[in-house]
């Protein structure tokens, strides 16, 4: 078992394995410690570094360096430039996101069967049997009663008053401290992100982690995945190191998140002119409800509330979400002495927001220095999802007692009363008029029976190539968290 | 270029009597260490969006000179409309040059204190290295 972190140039690395796991996230890491499991020897091959719980940033900035992919600077281009956020590091995003679990809902199993002709209920028992180990492994839980934090509570008030069908999230965390961190990782070790689980075990099991060691390309030999290689680059200076190359004598597993797996099989040579299409996700924007008490959201679980009541009409999942106070500047509307009275505000603050179910489809092709390119607009149905979701947070806010609602609509005054409500039926359809982000990224390589309009078969592997897709969601071509 | 965003950045999040402004942060190391770990995407979009705070008050307050030229009063009327610019490049560019400003700023000792927030310890900067 081996741990191989950046190497200078000079000191190359070589080695074989039964199989390669490309990237740490939750497919990846998953990946890896089953085939390890079952006595494969297994090396996952990681593009970021690997930090333990004590090398988590205090900042939001030193999240952004330290743990995202291009400082989480990447934005889809379309109508509005919407970030696209995913870690890098070992154990990927869930290192970095609120630790949800959600099951795949069996619709999805028969919507999947019923356009690309895989899934169904058959799929739907064997997926669901394995989220029941993977929950008692994770120690899925529903959050707390005492690390909900006030903006929890307060959703749970309006939902109660309003009938939002909402419930308090299940997440992966054991005994949740609610200090508000899960978005920079959790420095208390309760977060069961997979580099402190999947991944030691992995190791303990025999395997080989690299880290720092992003992939360059997976190594054909016709149609046969037979390993991959790259060059390290140092996590802090990216000044780049020595060459490795992982030779597998079984297999290759791609999960190399949703934006770089089909970049990467591209690279590669696998010629399949669906790489890339199929990207879906689930626009999000908040609404801050300001109240006349403490909210301080930086205390309590991150996200600890949700409604899925809505999720087939009209397409949205409402929930809360705690920012730290320097993110939350930005989002504030205009400068000067006006922000500041904004910000001044924080701790009495609340942000409750929206993911649409959109429908809207995008393509993911290659950018300079290998960067993705997203390309994504939200057609106008999702546009009418997204403004009545901003409209339901709204009154949720006003009904849990806030004096005001910060919609952070841009043609619209910034800060509405109760009685304001109204503006918001005509608020602008243009997405630009948003500050949003996508979450929830699926698709690139689109899972499904005909090659002729898919990436790879329902077990994965890539048509006419013996390179797998190991995947939660790049192959998925539309699910609901 | 690093004046200029220090310039905007403190225009935008002036001192307040009940909290310091950017002004009062270690704005100037944070710049320098903003530059040499930002990737290049990140940086040009600070200089466009600095850029654009400088040279719009035409557009905003009617007078055709830069940013840093402006009368206290007109600078904060500037600081208040060009983030609410009807030009959805140039408020999204704006975006950054607040957010980059709100990092440093939010970040900051004093500021935590008058807000009343815990104080955050340096990061660690650490990795596994075996």
């Amino acid at each position: 078992m081996t741990h191989t972190a950046f190497q200078e140039r000079g000191h190359d690395v070589e080695l074989s394995v039964d199989y390669v796991v490309v990237g740490s996230g939750a497919g990846g890491s998953m990946a890896a410690v089953t085939l390890a499991r079952g006595g494969a020897e297994v090396a996952i091959v990681e593009a970021g570094p690997w930090r333990d719980p004590e090398d988590y940033p205090h900042s939001t900035y030193g999240a952004l360096r330290d743990m995202l992919d291009a400082f989480g600077s990447t934005v889809t281009l379309g109508r509005a430039n919407w970030p696209i956020v995913q870690g890098r590091l070992v154990g990927g995003s869930t290192v970095v996101n609120s630790a949800i679990a959600v099951r795949t809902p069996e619709d999805i199993f028969a919507q999947w069967r019923r356009e690309v002709g895989v899934g169904g209920h058959a799929l739907a028992e064997k997926v669901w049997s394995i989220q029941d180990r993977v929950e008692q492994e994770l120690h899925v839980s529903e959050v707390p009663q005492a690390s909900r934090g006030r903006s929890n509570i307060l959703a749970q008030i309006a939902d109660k008053k309003l009938q939002m069908g909402g419930h308090l999230m299940n997440r992966y965390i054991d005994r949740c401290e609610g200090n508000g961190t899960c978005l920079q990782g959790c420095r208390a070790n309760r977060k069961q992100s997979t580099n402190i689980n999947y991944i030691p075990e992995t190791l303990r099991r025999g395997g080989h982690v690299l880290s720092c060691a992003p992939v360059a390309k997976v190594i054909l030999e016709g149609p046969r995945a037979v390993g991959v290689r790259g060059r390290f680059v140092h996590p802090k200076t990216k000044a780049k190191g020595a060459d490795f190359i992982v030779h597998a004598r079984k297999g290759v597993l791609v999960s190399a998140s949703v934006t770089y797996s089909s970049l990467l099989l591209r690279r590669s040579g696998v010629k399949n002119k669906n790489l890339g299409k199929g990207f879906r996700a689930h626009p999000g924007s908040g609404v801050f409800g300001v109240y006349d008490e403490n909210i301080d959201m930086h205390v309590g679980a991150t996200q600890g509330w949700a409604s899925t009541k809505f999720r087939d009409v009209p397409g949205l999942k409402l929930e809360t979400l705690s920012l730290p106070m320097e993110m939350v500047v930005s989002r504030f509307g205009g400068g000067g002495q006006e922000l500041m009275a904004r910000i001044a505000q924080y701790r009495h603050m609340a942000m409750w927001v929206q993911a649409t179910r959109a429908q809207s489809v995008g393509s993911i092709a290659s950018g300079p220095f290998g960067m993705p390119i997203v390309r994504y607009s939200l057609v106008p149905a999702d546009m009418e999802r997204f403004v009545e979701g901003i409209r339901m947070v709204s009154k949720m806010h006003f009904a849990a007692g806030a004096r005001s609602i910060m919609p952070g609509i841009a043609g619209l005054p910034y800060e509405l009363r109760e009685s304001d409500l109204g503006l918001l039926d005509s608020a602008p359809r243009d997405p630009r008029a948003y500050v949003a982000i996508l979450s929830h990224l699926f698709g690139g390589c689109v899972m499904g029976a005909d090659p002729a309009t898919s990436v790879c078969d329902g077990n994965g592997r890539v048509h006419g190539y013996g390179v797998c897709t190991w995947l939660m969601r790049r192959s998925f071509p539309a699910i609901w968290e | 270029m690093r004046r200029l965003i220090k310039h905007a950045v403190t225009q935008l999040m002036p001192r307040t009597e009940q909290l310091p402004g950017a002004a009062d942060t270690n704005l100037d190391d944070f710049i320098q260490n903003l530059h040499r770990e930002a990737p290049f995407s990140l940086k040009l979009g600070l200089w466009i969006g600095t850029s654009i705070y400088v040279v719009w008050p035409i557009f905003t307050v009617g007078l055709p000179l830069p940013s840093f030229f402006l009368p206290s009063t007109l600078a904060e009327l500037h600081a208040e409309r060009v983030t609410k610019s009807q030009n959805y490049a140039a408020r999204q560019l704006l975006f950054v040059v607040k957010m980059i400003g709100g990092f440093c700023w939010a970040a900051d000792d004093n500021v935590r204190q008058a807000m009343g927030l815990p104080l955050l310890p340096p990061d660690p900067q650490t990795f596994r290295t075996s």
